[in-house]
Order: C-alpha cells, then structure tokens, then sequence
C-alpha cells in the first residue's frame, strides 16, 4: 500500500470534496432523483422539465403516474418562481430549492424558498385549510379561487397551491423555518403515489 | 372576414391557429410562458376582434400538454369571451382533448365545464 495513500485521500477528502461525497451519498440513500439550488427562471422551469421528463421514463414508472409527478412539478415550480421584473426591484433572496425523491412507489417534490415573514400566518392558514378539505372540497374551492380576478403573485400562490393539493391528492406536508423578521424559509413538499391515482 | 392568427409553439407556450374561413380555432401544446398576461392579450384581442362579427358555428378546439396556473386564469378569460359569443345567439362547440393517462388535464376540463355555460365536450385520446 502507498504511504501515501492516506494522506493523499485525506487531503482530498477535506474542504469541498467531502461535501460533494457526502451530498452524492446523502442524494443516492435518500433516493433523489433530481436536485437543484439557484433562481429559478423561466428557462430553467422548461429546461428541467425536459430533464425530468428523461428522468421519469428511466424510471419505468407507469405513464399516469410519471405524467402525475410532471404535472405536480409544474404547479411546484410555479410557486418558487420569480420573474425578472421582481429580482431587479427588490434585494430580497429568491434562491430556492428543488428536490424530486423516489420512496417506494411515490415521489416527493420538495420545494424551499425564502417568503417575506409577514406572509408566514396567512400562507399557514391557508395550508391548513387545504388540508382539512376533502378532494370535491378542494375541486370546488379551486374552482372559487380560478374564478376571482386576482393575477397577483398572491393570487396565484394560492391557486398552485391548492392545485397541488388536488393533483397529488395527499395532505401538503410544510415547515417555515424562522430566519429573522425580514424572512422566513418556507418548505413544501408534495406526495404522488401509485396507489392514490 | 378577419384575419387568421397564427403562433407558432415553442417550449414555454402552446400553437395558436384561428382561421375564421375555415371554422378552425385551436389551441395545444404546453402553456408555461414568462408573461402569461402578455401571451394571452394577443390571443384575447384578436377573439375580441372575431366576437364583433363570428361565424354561424365555431368548433374550437384545446389539446394541451400542460399548463401553468396563471395560465389556467387566461384560459378561463378565453372561454368566457367564447360563452359571451353564444349566449349572442350563434353556435359554440368548444372539444377538450386530454390523454388518457391525464386525468389532471381531464379535471381541468370539468372545472371549466362547471363554471361555464357554453357547450364544452370532454375528448379522451386513446393511443
């Protein structure tokens, strides 16, 4: 054995290179599929769904549940998107998070983005209310929101969240991670399984 | 007779082709655009255009893939326009074609079936 052999691997294996082992291990025993952590733009949001789309069909997932997942990953990156008019006006941190992980015969999409503070309470409120709802309670109450003339960030929040609901057909599963008054992490995470479809 | 529209698709937004003179009106592909109120104006001027003077009968066609949420509200702004030329007394057949591995695209179209009242037939394709 070279002597140098440990020496060599721990110097390697020091700073940014055990990070990236432990991300690639953390990723493969975690079973994500796909992660990402930058802006999201709108060429982003058309550039991983091509990927995923690849990815799902490697997968050999049956057509209506990889075409479940895609359509849950739409509404999710909806919801942590930011155009570019509202990057340049505020110095506010739009980075985010996007995980796709594979459990079993379901999938999570995880989303994680900063929301202003002030936001927290309402946007709980209105998990909450999701939640307790039933799935001809929620079709009705999208329905109710589809129909309000609000084109605000807010108002479509609210709609992609709801419709995610609907379409995973799970409970939303959320957490708001207190950073400071200013902002607060906000992550969300949807489940599609073979045997809710 | 008004000019046809014409839009390519493109990865972020759906083949838009309004030809009066030939009864075709269809919209398909995927709807994910930057500025969803800004693809959208085009397409509801030009039916605000149309609703001045339609044809006897309009056969209007969606095939989408997906779409996104703020989307979804501008397809409503659209079918309504569509409802407003019926209820004026000339003929609407709106045909809502959705995979048969889609059932969200299939719920979609019985939101939009429910909140309106013009004619609006559900298409599975089978393949």
């Amino acid at each position: 054995m070279n002597p140098n052999t440990n020496e060599t691997t721990r110097t390697y294996m020091s700073g940014s290179l055990s990070i990236t082992y432990a991300t690639y291990k953390d990723m493969y025993d975690n079973n994500i599929i796909f992660g990402y952590r930058g802006i999201v733009t709108s060429d982003f949001v058309t550039s991983v769904l091509d990927i995923m789309e690849e990815r799902l069909e490697e997968e050999r997932q049956s057509k209506k549940l990889a075409k479940k997942v895609f359509n849950v990953m739409v509404e999710s990156l909806t919801n942590i998107y930011v155009d570019e008019d509202k990057r340049a006006k505020d110095d506010f941190d739009h980075t985010a998070l996007l995980l796709v992980k594979r459990v079993n015969d379901a999938y999570r999409v995880t989303t994680g983005s900063y929301v202003p503070t002030r936001d927290v309470k309402a946007l709980k409120h209105m998990l909450d209310k999701i939640n307790c709802m039933t799935h001809d309670e929620l079709k009705l109450y999208y329905q109710e929101i589809l129909q309000l003339e609000d084109a605000t960030a807010s108002g479509l929040t609210s709609l992609a969240i709801i419709d995610l609901a609907r379409k995973s057909k799970n409970k939303l599963v959320y957490n708001f991670k207190f950073e400071s008054e200013k902002i607060t992490f906000f992550t969300l995470e949807s489940e599609i399984s073979q045997k809710s479809l | 007779m008004l000019e046809p529209l014409k839009i390519e698709p493109t990865h972020k937004t759906p083949k838009v082709y309004f030809d009066p003179a030939n009864n075709i009106f269809e919209l398909s592909g995927r709807s994910i655009p930057e500025d969803s109120v800004g693809f959208y104006k085009r397409i509801l001027d030009w039916i605000d255009d149309y609703s001045a003077g339609p044809n006897d009968k309009t056969d209007f066609k969606f095939e989408l893939e997906y779409f996104n949420t703020s989307s979804s509200k501008n397809i409503l702004e659209l079918l309504k326009k569509l409802e407003k030329i019926h209820q004026g007394g000339k003929a609407v057949h709106i045909s809502w074609y959705y995979d048969e591995d889609d059932e969200d695209m299939e719920e979609t179209g019985q939101d939009y079936k429910a909140l309106l009242s013009v004619p609006l037939e559900l298409i599975m394709k089978v393949y």
